[in-house]
């Protein structure tokens, strides 16, 4: 019989890929096994006793009749889409006004990427201070034009003022985005626009939009996913009150964790939030890697 | 159709004038060639005249009409880029409709003019495409299409060619001609290759350094160059310039040699008796002929010899070192190493001054200098 030898390359590409799978394990598998495991058990941390008792199903059941969890679902989706909307509109606005040419113009660029690059907890805390009724900017400014006060962190205001803060902090990422594609904008089609008698404007409307298509399906699903998981900022914010009024999925997940030590139900939340964030953020995904709007001269170009 | 007039036109970016004081007058309906090196400005000009460029100093007449501060769309101009500039995700029809959309003509009319202009271009079934699904050729018809569709008083071309591979730049340049015999309309083309200029122009403005070397028919400028430049500039190969003396004059006539060039009489008529010592000769390789080795002006060693089949082309050392290019019809039987001899006839021949300056002979008007 004839000795034949299986190909070298076999043997050593699972030598070179052993590590990574070993730390996709470590990081990302096992986690996700366990809390998948979690999710059916009763575990409580204040009753060790329950560590392996299987419920089944029961922690989806009690958050998914849990009315405290929808408020946190109705949060998130007003928070994500009217953050994400105000955003892409000032994002763009920014990326359009910082394409001109103008005296100061680097240095009020880099100033408008500051907020992006605060910790959001910080971002919360500042946020808290401009808000507050009696000592907050706002207000004083408010109130010296004669206007009445705001009661920023009541609950008819608060989600707004969370979605305010967030487009304040999230704009300027927008603005990167946006500008990165403004770059690869074909600078000859703009000149031919304007000889075929195109506007400013009509140049924005017919081709810069169009272009930047791409690039603000690559933002906003980047955002969505940031936001539906949002949690650092708000919490330092509000707390996710007053009541449940800016208690996002992440906020009601850490309530059930964190205050009740519910490990059983906090697992059941984590796995209901991932399927969520999937859904909503699939349209885009989808998009994004059929390569919409590249054919058209988009982001593959 | 309009005439363009240019007067005293200067460019300048920051510091830097790019251009230089341009004067020049486009009659209706010519086809004029902007050719020179890169960086010569010949694209600049082009740009200031569609408006996608300010104009530091000079006037710009479109059809009589002071443009310089007009906006390019309202100057009656349609422009053809290099790159094609089409609109990445609109089909060929609305890339084609897109500036009569903007005038808000009635959509019948539109419709009508469109298909008109594809049909001029015979690209009717493209017309549902979008500019990624056509080939570089069908692109640049699309956006000559876009130009066709407008109307415009002067079509302006900006490297149209240059994106395209070398067959499909030889029917876009015929494609290009038949479209100026058809509409009449003033063309101005910019391009760097001497050949598109030489078949398409009716009148050729050399640039260099911001500035015209010489404005002319293009047999005129092959004929006739005005200096130095447009001497190496226009014709393939380029002009063989060997430096010569002036060993004498009488009458009208001055005596040329050097250590390459045997003794060779020039009428160059009243300006012989000014003459400067130190000239340079400028034979094209066509008019350059092979003779036997001792009975000819230039003698030479052959060093270098290209077989084309209708032509050869030969490349000949001589004696102080110069190389030349000759090309002689059919096969011209010389193998590199040989001794040979190299003639010119002399209504063929310039002579330029130390400046570069072309000197005329005295059978010449003055037409041909700038």
């Amino acid at each position: 019989m004839r000795f034949r030898p299986r190909p070298r390359r076999d043997s050593s590409a699972i030598l070179f890929v052993v590590p990574a799978v070993f730390a996709a394990l470590l990081v990302l598998i096992v986690p996700l096994a366990m809390s998948a495991y979690y999710s059916i058990t009763g575990w409580k941390i204040l009753q060790p006793a329950t560590r392996n008792k299987i419920v089944w199903l029961d922690n989806y059941a009690l958050v998914l009749t849990d009315p405290a969890f929808w408020s946190s679902i109705k949060v998130t989706l007003i928070y994500t889409v009217a953050g994400v909307a105000l955003e892409s509109l000032a994002g763009l606005a920014l990326a359009l006004l910082f394409r001109q040419n103008f005296v100061g113009r680097g240095v009020l660029r880099t100033l408008m990427i500051l907020p992006m690059v605060i910790t959001p907890a910080v971002v919360g805390m500042f946020w808290k201070l401009l808000y507050d009724p009696n000592y907050g900017l706002y207000n004083f400014a408010l109130t010296s034009i004669g206007l009445p006060a705001v009661p920023w962190l009541s609950s008819t205001w608060a989600l707004t003022s969370v979605i305010i803060m967030d487009v304040w902090e999230s704009s300027p990422f927008f603005m990167l985005v946006l500008l990165a594609g403004l770059q690869t904008e074909d600078k000859e089609a703009v000149e031919a626009a304007r000889i075929d008698g195109a506007s400013s404007w009509q140049v924005v409307y017919y081709l810069t939009l169009p272009h930047l298509v791409p690039y603000l399906a690559i933002a906003a699903a980047f955002r969505a996913i940031w936001s539906l998981s949002e949690f650092d900022k708000v919490y330092m914010l509000t707390l996710g009150g007053p009541g449940d009024a800016t208690t996002t999925m992440s906020l009601y997940a850490f309530k059930v964790g964190f205050v009740g030590f519910d490990i059983g139900k906090i697992s059941a939340v984590s796995w209901i939030i991932a399927v969520l964030t999937l859904v909503v953020t699939a349209p885009l995904v989808a998009y994004l890697l059929r390569g919409r709007g590249a054919g058209s001269g988009g982001l593959r170009r | 159709m309009a005439d363009v007039q240019l007067k005293e036109i200067a460019k300048s970016f920051g510091t830097v004038e790019v251009i230089k004081g341009i004067d020049l007058e486009i009659g209706h309906g010519e086809f004029v060639v902007f050719v020179g090196p890169s960086g010569c400005g010949k694209s600049t000009l082009l740009r200031m005249i569609a408006g996608l460029e300010d104009i530091s100093r000079g006037e710009l007449r479109i059809d009589g009409r002071l443009c310089n501060d007009i906006a390019p769309r309202d100057r009656g101009i349609a422009m053809v880029f290099q790159s094609y500039a089409l609109y990445p995700h609109m089909s060929v029809y609305d890339n084609v409709g897109f500036s009569l959309k903007l005038a808000r003509v009635p959509r019948e009319e539109r419709d009508a003019k469109v298909r008109d202009a594809a049909r001029i271009l015979q690209m009717e079934h493209l017309l549902d495409r979008r500019p990624a699904q056509l080939s570089g050729g069908q692109r640049q018809r699309v956006a000559i299409g876009r130009a066709i569709v407008r109307h415009p008083k002067v079509f302006l071309f900006d490297e149209p060619l240059s994106n395209l591979d070398a067959a499909l730049r030889v029917d876009m340049r015929m494609e290009i001609a038949r479209l100026h015999q058809e509409l009449g309309a003033t063309m101005v083309y910019v391009t760097h290759d001497q050949v598109e200029a030489m078949t398409l122009a009716d009148k050729i403005v050399v640039l260099d350094h911001g500035e015209v070397q010489q404005v002319g028919a293009p047999l005129e400028l092959y004929h006739r160059p005005a200096n130095l430049f447009v001497a190496g500039f226009i014709g393939s190969p380029k002009m063989n310039l060997l430096p010569v003396n002036v060993t004498g004059s009488r009458g009208r006539s001055i005596q040329i040699g050097s250590v390459d060039v045997m003794a060779t009489p020039f009428d160059i008529g009243a300006a012989a008796a000014g003459a400067p010592k130190e000239l340079v000769l400028g034979i094209r390789p066509h008019s350059l002929r092979v003779v036997a080795a001792g009975a000819a002006k230039i003698p030479a060693e052959v060093k270098l010899v290209e077989h084309l089949g209708n032509e050869t082309v030969i490349k000949a050392q001589l004696a102080s070192g110069a190389a030349v290019l000759a090309i002689v019809a059919g096969d011209a039987g010389l193998k590199p190493g040989e001794k040979v001899g190299l003639t010119f006839d002399r209504a063929e021949a310039h002579l330029f001054d130390a400046a570069g300056r072309r000197l005329l002979r005295s059978s010449e008007t003055a037409g041909g200098r700038r």
